[in-house]
């Protein structure tokens, strides 16, 4: 292990990391995929080309973009469409898209493309084979996409303003993986070093599909404007991202994937309490964190959102922001655990947002402490699915206390505390919310409340002797089985569990997304409702043409002229 | 059709839960057939005949009465992902040396379970049923059938025992190829699940909120 300091501090417990407050105030951090994925392929010196760009000037047509490591090629296969406005819609309901991709694994010859061409613009009614590890779609922005097209043809870069208060381009509505509509399943790929973090293939897929747009809005406006069309500022591209709308689909699967979703809160609070036990800060690492904070400044000013509660958050967390500029202007932040003393000050003061961001910001100068931490992210115990009927009684009703011994009191027949119903509709199988009181849903209800559902196998437990095995307990309650398996999972997995009722009517589903999309590194977090929510992927990244080992970690901290890190 | 393991696995657990299993027998069901299908038997089939039984009965009265002795359902015939299940979890607990479980409608679902068995006993253990012999060790599995032999339909007794010899192992699949109807089927008991449209669910039930076309 390089590098690294012995652990003194301890990781932050799960009853305090785990509450739905908290995770829906989560931000993007070293460890995030996106982020994994630049530095590899910069460290390992992939190549990029286009094979193939065949568009006429309303966008139809295909494109391929091929990305090579060090050992295996992947190309992105684009298919771009003419979408009647009404058509154009970010949920799973809809049937057309602006633009269809695949990833391919390899490079495509031109009869997988016609294979292809007849099977991803149709998204979930087409089939894909092994060679495909993902499927996804993408809507352009109407306000940006005709005012880009129309000022580079006529000459002109567009303006910023519009750009700063969108963001992007397109933006992506479902990228899927694993085996969805036919594709590749996840082991097929997960030995491979560049897949072996989560999620690396559908990252690789948005950072090319963000090259693919670029290229495209280039094309569309030289074919409209000819000789006249000046082509986008490199600039102005770096700020675009790739914007995607997240609904529920997102929620059902960290609860789907409790182990899963250990791996990647556990190996973030582990290089946060690794970060926290430095005692002495160099000069060099204090003065990259408080580089990067001036940058962190400078994308908390870019974000905004009309939705009333992310508006309040992120008035707290630029108050938080200005508390912390204070405090470092104080603090040298040399010696005596200067990162521990910075998290313990952010915890008593700082609003959540702001105490989450001050501690992904600390991990930022020690990559050498924590990137390996990455490797610990999949979930390769497959094993761990295997009950252990040896288990006693007394251990299980242990595990259920310590995880859910606040959810064992509460009155789960009140109608506040299982208001809601989580439950998919036959309707192209979109994943939704109901009331439990106004809706006949709960026949459909998925076992998405494990609070509840544990506080119902401890109350069946209870006339049980201590030093029974589990064996015997399910072989007669069987409906206790998916409860039984999470509580022996919670035994390896402290932070598998999402601690707060996750049926309350309080509860906000968009907790839910905000975490596993900073885990990914998206930012810019904005609430379209309490269960849909738009964010900003790749934005300030370098392209593939431009990657080097200097822009490949920290682009997500946007650069002024004034701070360049060194 | 070529499905991938997740589809198959996916689909076995909502075929499962719309037949009146738990959700953590479900889950059992789906990664079941999907270690069918990648060791190149039809899991599809094989779960369906299970559904179809259990559809005209209970979970509950095709699940065995206790471990003691002959295996036993109370409405007499076996669930094989019931039993299954509790072979599974008394593993590490331990039972005879030899178990009986008698009418176990589609045994060969039994296999995924006694390859769990197996796993955490580090031992080869062995099953049979009229004219099919298996034997795994957890990883691979070795599967002789007598011409004629059934593995979809109810056999009066399946023993399993410590012990065996495996024999040609199974190749290894990564994609399952089920019955265009089987699969059908399993969807039709899948969509079960799946809430019925409604405009209030359509409208309130994702979000809707601000625009998603702007």
């Amino acid at each position: 292990m390089r590098g690294s300091a012995p652990t003194q501090i301890p990781l932050r417990e799960p009853n305090k990391v785990m509450r739905l407050a908290r995770l829906g105030s989560m931000h993007q951090c070293r460890l995030s995929f996106m982020r994994v994925l630049t530095r590899r392929m910069a460290r390992e010196g992939w190549t990029f080309s286009r094979p193939v760009f065949t568009f006429d000037a309303k966008g139809v047509g295909h494109a391929v973009y091929t990305a090579q490591g060090p050992e295996r090629a992947y190309s992105l296969v684009a298919f771009g469409h003419d979408l009647a406005p009404e058509m154009r819609s970010d949920r799973v309901i809809a049937t057309a898209w602006d633009a269809t991709f695949t990833l391919f694994d390899g490079v495509p010859t031109s009869q997988d493309i016609d294979r292809l061409s007849k099977n991803i613009p149709l998204q979930e009614a087409g089939r894909v084979t092994e060679t495909e590890i993902s499927v996804s779609r993408a809507n352009r922005s109407v306000r940006l996409w005709d005012h880009f097209v129309n000022a580079l043809s006529q000459g002109q870069q567009p303006d910023t303003d519009m750009i700063e208060a969108v963001g992007y381009l397109m933006r992506t509505t479902a990228v899927y993986g694993s085996g969805k509509l036919g594709a590749a399943d996840y082991e097929t790929i997960a030995a491979r070093p560049e897949m072996k973090v989560p999620f690396q293939a559908e990252m690789l897929s948005v950072f090319l599909t963000r090259t693919f747009v670029r290229d495209l809005v280039n094309h569309m406006a030289h074919a409209k404007g000819g000789e006249r069309a000046v082509k986008m500022d490199t600039g102005i591209a770096r700020r675009l991202g790739i914007g995607n709308s997240t609904g529920l689909g997102l929620a059902p699967y960290i609860v789907n994937h409790s182990n899963l979703f250990n791996n990647w809160i556990m190996a973030r609070e582990d290089a946060i309490a690794r970060v926290r036990s430095v005692e002495i800060a160099t000069p060099t690492h204090v003065a990259t964190f408080r580089k990067l904070l001036r940058r962190s400044e400078i994308s908390i000013a870019n974000w905004t959102s009309q939705h009333p509660i992310q508006i309040k958050k992120l008035a707290s967390l630029r108050r938080d922001l200005n508390m912390v500029k204070e405090f470092v202007e104080r603090d040298d932040l040399h010696d005596n655990f200067p990162w521990n003393r910075l998290l313990d000050w952010s915890d008593a003061v700082l609003g959540l947002e702001g105490q989450e961001m001050i501690a992904s910001l600390i991990l930022e100068p020690y990559g050498d402490l924590v990137d390996e931490l990455a490797e610990n992210m999949a979930d390769s115990n497959q094993d761990a699915f295997c009950i252990d009927g040896r288990m006693t009684i007394a251990q299980v009703r242990g595990q259920i206390e310590a995880g859910f011994g606040w959810a064992l009191g509460l009155d789960w027949a009140a109608p506040e505390n299982c208001a809601r119903v989580w439950y998919v509709s036959e309707e192209k199988l979109e994943p939704r919310l109901g009331e439990r009181a106004k809706e006949a849903i709960e026949p459909y209800e998925q076992p998405l409340a494990p609070a509840r559902d544990a506080t119902a196998a401890h109350v069946a437990m209870a006339q049980w002797d201590d030093e029974k095995p589990i064996a015997e307990f399910l072989l007669r309650h069987p409906e206790h089985r998916h409860t039984m398996r999470r509580a022996q999972y919670s035994i390896t997995a402290p932070y598998g569990e999402i601690q707060d009722n996750t049926i309350a009517a309080d509860m906000l589903p968009i907790d839910f997304l905000r975490v596993k999309l900073a885990f990914f590194g998206a930012i810019h977090f904005d609430p379209r409702s309490d269960r849909w929510v738009r964010i900003c992927m790749f934005a300030n990244a370098p392209y593939p043409e431009e990657l080097t080992q200097t822009n490949g970690d920290f682009w997500v901290y946007p650069e002024d002229k004034a701070c360049v890190l060194h | 059709m070529r499905f991938a393991l997740n589809e198959v696995d996916a689909i076995a657990k909502k075929a499962t839960r719309g037949a009146g299993y738990s959700w953590g027998m479900a889950e059992e069901a789906g990664k079941a057939v999907r270690w069918l299908c990648a060791n190149g038997v039809d899991g599809s089939r094989a779960l369906l005949s299970v559904l179809t039984v259990a559809d005209n009965s209970s979970p509950a009265q095709m699940a065995p009465t206790g471990v003691v002795g002959d295996w036993r359902s109370e409405g007499g015939v076996m669930c094989p992902l019931m039993a299954g299940a509790t072979f599974s979890d008394f593993a590490g607990v331990g039972y005879a040396d030899e178990v009986c479980i008698l009418n176990v409608v589609s045994p060969v679902v039994l296999l995924p379970f006694v390859a769990m068995a197996a796993r955490q006993l580090g031992q080869v253990l062995t099953v049979q049923w009229a004219g099919v012999l298996a034997t795994t060790d957890g990883h691979v599995v070795s599967l002789d059938r007598a011409e004629n032999s059934d593995c979809w339909t109810v056999a009066k007794s399946v023993t399993i025992r410590v012990g065996g010899q495996i024999g040609q192992k199974m190749p290894k699949h990564t994609r399952a190829e089920p019955k265009d109807a089987d699969w059908k089927t399993l969807s039709r008991f899948a969509h079960r699940t799946y809430a019925p449209a409604s405009s209030e669910s359509r409208i309130k039930g994702a979000g809707a909120g601000l625009s998603d076309n702007d």
